[in-house]
């Protein structure tokens, strides 16, 4: 680590908070000096202001850089009107690039999903809960690109007759007679399905700990009279749990979703988008650090935008929701 | 009290750098890891001997991006070691790139560098670029134990793509594969394979039409351009030809890919890629020896007017900056000193003429080192001229091929899009 490197770190560890510090004191002062009755109103205004400022310096304002930027050609030199955007809904490729995100969308957040809430309500019902959550959610705490590097070790393809390293042909090959081996990431018809395996294997966990704390909000009391009333267990699970659980489960959706609309890492280590698996991000990445084409790698930044801002507001309400409810 | 506590650890902290900070240094971006970094902090161990001067790197395997992310900061590194010329190009039109002939002893450079080195490190009549750490391009290894035992005869250089194609169908006899491909590469995947394509377009058409390919001004879907891939696919698009098939080429790390031809039986028995890739096969097979059990001839020759052309690759030097320190680095980077280090510890070919052959580990280095000081037409890689979006489109368009030789229409006619798309201005 060199000198400057730890002047910045100094920086960053004991200068920002002194400063905040620093600020909150002094806006106490004059506000001290100030007369007593409008000085509530006027600590929110300080208290708010350097969270207004951060926010306007770190987003705003590049939210409307990027917006001018997708304007402009390649170079940010000239305005070209529309034509990236055009560029992002008419080229062949980048059509490609969208079916396959909402190939993710559709799949990833349908099974994760599935499996989280099977999970947590079997898991609900077994002594040894905690093992078999703790087991579902430890590739949570794997990066992506570790992940992908696991996976594409399990993926791994040898001509029939060779010693299967990869696990998946390898488990295949030993329990059905006469299997070929399978080259999973490098075949058009399951590269994509099992790339997405890979992001339900490491989301799954997420799903299932928020909808198990989810399944043990609800009050036993509801359940008993249930069962009392005649319920049957599919019964319950479908008209007390379900409706109970809904604001739960749409709280997990919301987050798959947006965090499969940015997915990057995976695809990225595993096939680097080749034989029609590119998605939105990586396709950014691409058009930004690799061809240096800044219209249109900001017009897709741009849709990326505008497509996570419904779900946003759908999660935000949900937050208020819950809110209000506690 | 706690608050003055912190300000007296930052005040302490700001004066021990100052008196800290060493008097002159340099900072270098590539893309060594491994034992080629340990050939580099070597290099530059000489260097800070002799001058002082320190050198601190930073590695990195997304070079593009991390340049890309530094000088839109405004805050490149001093010199940066590329892969190929593709970026000095693009750096050098930007204007962010040093030029060279300011601060190297350009009499020096004129007599030790041949011209073709030059023309190719410069951008519009200016020197951007130095070239250290060549490999030549298209050569076929093979192994001669495992081809005697077999009863087959050792490739010849100066072999035509008939007599390849003989040998491989006398093998093809025997129940067994001729070849042994892999393309996987991480993000680059299809990498090799477009060296195929460059060393068949370049045997079939010659030297000034290959430039004219990467200067963009060929279409990809004209009758040359099929028939490269056509040839290529001779050997992909066949599973009897390429161990493994499609998906076992696809798949395949290039690293590995010369494996099935040490195996016991030998899977496979040719297998083409630079000359780089004997300090892979030392490396997984420690045992195996230079010469006699593995070896190489050159790519074989198509349209014999061309047989002397030779594809080369070559990471390269460029700086951002003209400090004194910089000049420095920059003539010593230059210098047959500097480059013997590459030359002795990769087997990376030097391009200063003046590398002895001695410093080259074996007689197999050596003989390509010879090659390349001999060869009459000398090439760069045509995918690394390329523009970005042109060559990443190559790679992924070979990785498709292969997976699919019948859709090799579809595939040109989407290259011939990005061309014109990439190379209209």
């Amino acid at each position: 680590m060199n000198s400057q490197t730890i002047l910045m770190l100094a920086v960053a560890v004991l200068g920002v908070p002194l400063l905040l510090v620093g600020y909150i004191t002094l806006s106490e002062r004059l506000l001290g000096s100030a007369a007593h009755k409008r000085s509530s109103s006027v600590r929110a205004i300080f208290w708010i202001a350097p969270a207004v400022v951060l926010l306007v310096v770190f987003l705003v304002y590049p939210i409307i850089t990027t917006i001018i930027l997708s304007l402009k050609d390649a170079a940010s030199r000239g305005y070209v009107g529309l034509a990236n955007y055009k560029y992002v809904f008419t080229d062949r490729n980048m059509l490609l690039v969208l079916r396959n995100n909402l190939l993710w969308l559709a799949l990833f957040t349908l099974v994760t999903l599935t499996f989280g809430l099977l999970i947590a309500l079997l898991a609900d019902r077994v002594k040894y809960e905690a093992v078999a959550k703790s087991i579902v959610f430890l590739p949570m705490a794997i990066s992506f690109v570790a992940a992908g590097i696991i996976w594409k070790f399990m993926y791994d393809f040898q001509p029939a007759g060779a010693p299967q390293i990869g696990t998946v042909n390898a488990v295949l090959s030993a329990v059905i007679p006469g299997y070929q081996p399978q080259a999973w990431l490098f075949n058009t018809a399951t590269n994509n399905i099992a790339l997405i395996v890979v992001g339900i294997w490491m989301w799954t966990g997420f799903a299932m700990v928020i909808l198990s704390a989810g399944i043990k909000g609800i009050p036993t009391d509801v359940l008993e009279a249930a069962r009392i009333d005649g319920a049957n267990e599919f019964q319950i699970f479908r008209f007390v749990t379900m409706p109970l659980l809904a604001p739960t489960i749409t709280v997990v959706a919301t987050t798959l979703i947006i965090d499969v609309l940015k997915i990057f890492d995976i695809v990225y280590v595993m096939t680097n988008g080749n034989l029609n698996t590119e998605v939105i991000a990586n396709r950014m990445y691409k058009e930004m650090f690799n061809y240096h084409n800044y219209g249109r790698a900001s017009a897709i930044a741009v849709i990326l935008l505008v497509a996570i801002i419904p779900v946003m507001i759908m999660n935000i309400k949900r937050f208020r929701q819950g809110g209000a409810n506690a | 009290m706690k608050k003055n506590l912190a300000i007296v650890v930052v005040l302490m902290l700001c004066g021990a750098m100052l008196f800290a900070a060493p008097a002159k240094k340099i900072t270098v971006l590539g893309v060594w890891g491994g034992q080629e970094l340990d050939v580099f902090n070597a290099m530059c161990k000489a260097f800070t001997d002799k001058t002082g001067i320190q050198v601190d790197f930073e590695g990195t395997r997304d070079l593009d991006a991390v340049i890309t992310t530094r000088v839109e900061a405004g805050n490149p590194p001093d010199v940066a070691g590329l892969t190929g010329p593709g970026k000095m190009i693009e750096l050098a039109n930007r204007g962010k790139l040093a030029d060279l002939s300011k601060i190297l002893d350009m009499n020096a450079f004129s007599k030790n560098y041949a011209q073709g080195w030059k023309d190719l490190g410069s951008v519009n009549g200016k020197l951007y670029g130095i070239f250290m750490k060549a490999a030549v391009k298209g050569l076929v290894w093979y192994n001669p134990k495992a081809m005697k035992a077999a009863g087959l005869e050792e490739p010849k250089n100066g072999w035509t793509w008939d007599d390849m194609l003989a040998a491989s169908a006398k093998i093809q006899a025997m129940g067994k594969t001729p070849w042994a491909v892999g393309i996987e590469s991480g993000s680059a995947s299809g990498w090799v394979g477009t060296d195929w394509i460059e060393n068949i377009f370049l045997r079939q058409n010659g030297p000034q039409m290959y430039k004219d390919w990467y200067e963009g001004k060929v279409s990809w879907t004209s009758p040359e351009m099929k028939k490269a891939w056509q040839t290529f696919g001779q050997i992909v698009a066949d599973p009897k030809m390429a161990y493994g098939g499609a998906a076992y080429i696809n798949s395949t790390n290039f690293g590995n890919a010369a494996a099935p031809l040490f195996q016991e039986p030998p899977q496979a028995y040719f297998h083409m890629q630079a000359s780089f890739i004997q300090s892979f096969i030392m490396n997984q097979f420690p045992n195996a020896k230079p010469v006699t059990d593995f070896n190489f001839v050159g790519f074989p020759s198509i349209n014999t007017k061309y047989s002397k052309a030779m594809e080369v690759a070559a990471d390269l030097f460029v700086a951002f900056r003209s400090t004194p320190e910089v000049k420095e680095f920059m003539n010593y980077i230059a210098s047959a000193e500097a480059q013997a280090f590459w030359a002795a510890g990769t087997g990376g070919l030097g391009t200063n003429r003046n590398v002895a052959l001695t410093f080259y580990p074996d007689a197999l280095t050596k003989r390509a080192a010879s090659l390349l000081n001999d060869t009459e037409i000398v090439v760069f890689d045509a995918s690394d001229m390329m523009k970005p979006e042109m060559n990443n489109a190559f790679w992924s368009a070979v990785v498709s091929y292969v997976n699919k030789p019948s859709d090799l229409d579809s595939i040109l006619a989407n290259l011939e899009k990005v061309r014109k798309d990439a190379y209209k201005n």
